[in-house]
């Protein structure tokens, strides 16, 4: 029963948003755990003191913020020079969301554990005020139980101090007392409930649109509006998408011109790193061809491919919005060509460009 | 090894890349023949005084006709004094300018002798001129001539300054189509003999031989351009009408003289009314007094009109004149 409520428990501090629930739920545990006397140093021991590396975006809350984040839940200092417990707190981007992880180390440097804080959003404040306060959690039951840190036992909030940290961890848990067994109880109830805002990692969707300009397209700058939809893990994403471009014109000497469109669909196999991508882009569809201010205009059109490679940075924009920039180098693999009168009067180049931006929603 | 594999997707992909050709359309000759108004016009003649082809030119170009970019004059047997043919055109030039036309240029006198025919008989070992004309030619069509709209040489004398074009520049046949009053309708197709075709029968077979070309051999008095009625009715504070007022009695009623049908060709779409391919017979021997004869030639690349509608040139001239917007009563 403690050993799913802790579990639970770190769920709540994994999902990383903090939702009103796991909000309430962990204040009751560390409200509970501080009126047992678990946060002070107990008469006759140390004070439980870790040593802490930070890691995390620029954007984020720095270590000093953590360190009170943690501290004013605890009641006191529990970061020493000398601590014989090391705590790793690395915050990084992935995709377009944020995860956090706490690595525990013990004084000679050997791994006791980590726990992964995925966020779905960008807002590193809330993850990393989830993370201090479970770090607090941790460090307060590590204390009180004696269990070490790091391992599956440590979260459990209510276990009863019994013995010094060192032996502790090798002994039974005692019964818990009876003022305690009842919060703990109450605790599960609580942390068993179901909660929507629960989610296994896994790829997101997205969806958008976005507009860009194509140099080398037609015979002039043109316009696109653009749909896609896109299915990313951490570090990969595929992408589809459909373009139309804007009629351009094109006019000879005499007046007399022909109009060019593009309809295009494309698919890209993005790599993904932080904000940035790099995609493996093909793109395939029709050129509409018409005459125009000419005596006997004709209509034609016919397959376009290319492929190239797109540079993209991606900006959320809340917890599901995001806009994204991008830059695109193509190879035109087919070659087109207009005639007038049967004259040529517009070729197309082998190589094109285009720069744009997007706008899309993501989910979960 | 990763590099190779990257070359051979990129050597697949371009070994896959395809051409499209789409067309767009094409644009319809205004008439039967494949010049029409949209095309510019150089002018060639001797004397202004015997028939109305400068006043077509100017008027044309002055009503969404060929626009006119040069008028080069020489000589012939008829009309040997240079001075005085340039003078007749500057005459008309002025008459144009002043009466509010636009885009009329200076003429520009061009001396040279007919060609002669090497000993050989290669056109190559011609001796060139290195006319005024024949610089004219090669320059304005550097300048104007489109692939699909070339200038347009029209000529009311003989063919020395086209064919010397061709000696200065061989290039220049791919710019110029020459649409020339020369010589008669004949059964068997055309013949290059008067009217024009005598001056130079070697410059006859250069031209014939190289050039794009299209004779006119079909004509009308030319009086009938200007008769008592319309007279009538013209303005008379124009200057360009009181130019042709002035030179009506001058103008030649012996249809041969009629070298405005050159300019009607090309600018009035429904002027000419029969039109043949037809191809040189072969290049002049020594001493020829007429050019080559065009014989009836369904491949042949050369066009002879064979007849026109006077009525068509008499009723576009009597509107010209009579138009205020071909004075410039628009701007």
């Amino acid at each position: 029963m403690r050993r799913n409520g802790g579990s639970d428990l770190w769920e709540l501090c994994q999902d990383g948003s903090m939702t009103v629930g796991a909000m309430k739920r962990i204040t009751f545990m560390v409200v509970l755990s501080l009126a047992s006397g678990t946060g002070e140093s107990r008469a006759g021991h140390e004070p439980f003191a870790v040593t802490v590396e930070f890691h995390a975006p620029p954007t984020c809350p720095d270590e000093v913020e953590f360190k009170t984040t943690v501290s004013d839940r605890l009641g006191y200092d529990a970061f020493l020079a000398n601590a014989p417990y090391h705590v790793l707190v690395d915050i990084s981007l992935v995709g377009r969301t944020l995860e956090g992880r706490i690595e525990w180390r013990n004084a000679e440097g050997r791994w006791m554990g980590e726990r992964r804080f995925p966020s779905r959003s960008a807002d590193c404040q809330e993850l990393v005020r989830a993370m201090g306060f479970a770090l607090a959690l941790q460090i307060q039951f590590s204390a009180a139980t004696g269990a070490p840190p790091g391992s599956d036992d440590t979260p459990v909030p209510a276990e009863p101090p019994t013995a010094p940290v060192s032996e502790r961890s090798t002994s039974p848990a005692p019964p818990a007392r009876p003022q305690e067994s009842r919060a703990m109880t109450e605790e599960a109830a609580l942390t068993e409930q179901p909660d929507s805002t629960r989610r296994h990692p896994g790829p997101t969707l997205g969806i958008g649109g976005g507009a860009h300009l194509g140099f080398g397209l037609t015979s002039d700058v043109v316009p696109f509006g653009r749909i896609f939809g896109n299915v990313a893990w951490p570090h990969l994403a595929l992408e589809l998408a459909g373009e139309l471009g804007w009629p351009t014109i094109t006019r000879r000497e005499d007046g007399a011109g022909f109009s060019q469109q593009l309809l295009l669909a494309s698919v890209a196999g993005c790599g993904i790193l932080a904000r940035g991508s790099v995609c493996l882009l093909v793109k395939f569809g029709q050129i509409f061809v018409s005459g125009k201010d000419i005596d006997e205009p004709a209509w034609a059109r016919g397959p376009i491919f290319e492929t190239g490679l797109r540079l993209g940075w991606t900006q959320p924009l809340g917890r599901h919005v995001f806009v994204s920039a991008h830059g695109v180098g193509l190879v035109n693999v087919t070659h087109w060509r207009v005639t007038l009168d049967r004259y040529q009067v517009w070729s197309s180049s082998r190589l094109a460009a285009t720069v744009g931006l997007d706008i899309g929603v993501s989910w979960p | 090894m990763r590099i190779s594999l990257f070359g051979l997707i990129g050597l697949a992909l371009l070994s896959a890349s395809c051409d499209e050709t789409f067309s767009a359309g094409r644009n319809r000759p205004r008439g039967l023949l494949p010049v029409d108004q949209r095309n510019p016009i150089i002018l060639i003649n001797d004397s202004a005084k015997e028939n109305w082809q400068g006043e077509y030119a100017m008027l044309l170009a002055n009503s969404g006709g060929p626009k006119l970019v040069a008028i080069i004059v020489g000589t012939s047997p008829p009309w040997p004094d240079s001075a005085a043919n340039i003078e007749r055109w500057r005459k008309m030039v002025k008459a144009a300018r002043d009466s509010g036309m636009r885009d009329i240029p200076d003429p520009v006198t061009s001396t040279g002798p007919p060609l002669v025919r090497p000993a050989s008989g290669a056109i190559d070992e011609t001796q060139p001129n290195r006319s005024e004309g024949a610089r004219a030619i090669v320059e304005e069509s550097k300048r104007l001539s489109l692939p699909y709209r070339p200038l347009v040489v029209v000529v009311g004398t003989r063919l020395t300054d086209v064919a010397d074009a061709y000696l200065m520049d061989e290039t220049v046949t791919e710019r110029v189509v020459v649409v020339a009053s020369v010589g008669e309708v004949a059964t068997s197709g055309g013949t290059m003999e008067r009217p024009n075709g005598e001056m130079d029968p070697w410059a006859d077979s250069i031209v014939t031989s190289q050039f794009r070309y299209i004779q006119v051999s079909a004509r009308y008095n030319s009086r009938d351009d200007v008769p008592d009625a319309l007279l009538a009715e013209l303005p008379s504070t124009n200057s360009f009408v009181d130019f042709i007022k002035e030179k009506r009695p001058d103008v030649w009623d012996l249809p041969q003289a009629a070298d405005q049908v050159g300019p009607a060709a090309v600018g009035i779409p429904d002027f000419v009314t029969e039109v043949e391919q037809v191809a040189p017979e072969r290049l002049v021997a020594a001493g020829a007094t007429v050019g080559p004869r065009l014989l009836r030639d369904p491949t042949g690349k050369s066009l002879l009109v064979r007849q026109i509608s006077a009525a068509a040139a008499n009723e576009r001239f009597r509107q010209m004149l009579l138009d205020p917007r071909t004075f410039g009563a628009d701007r």
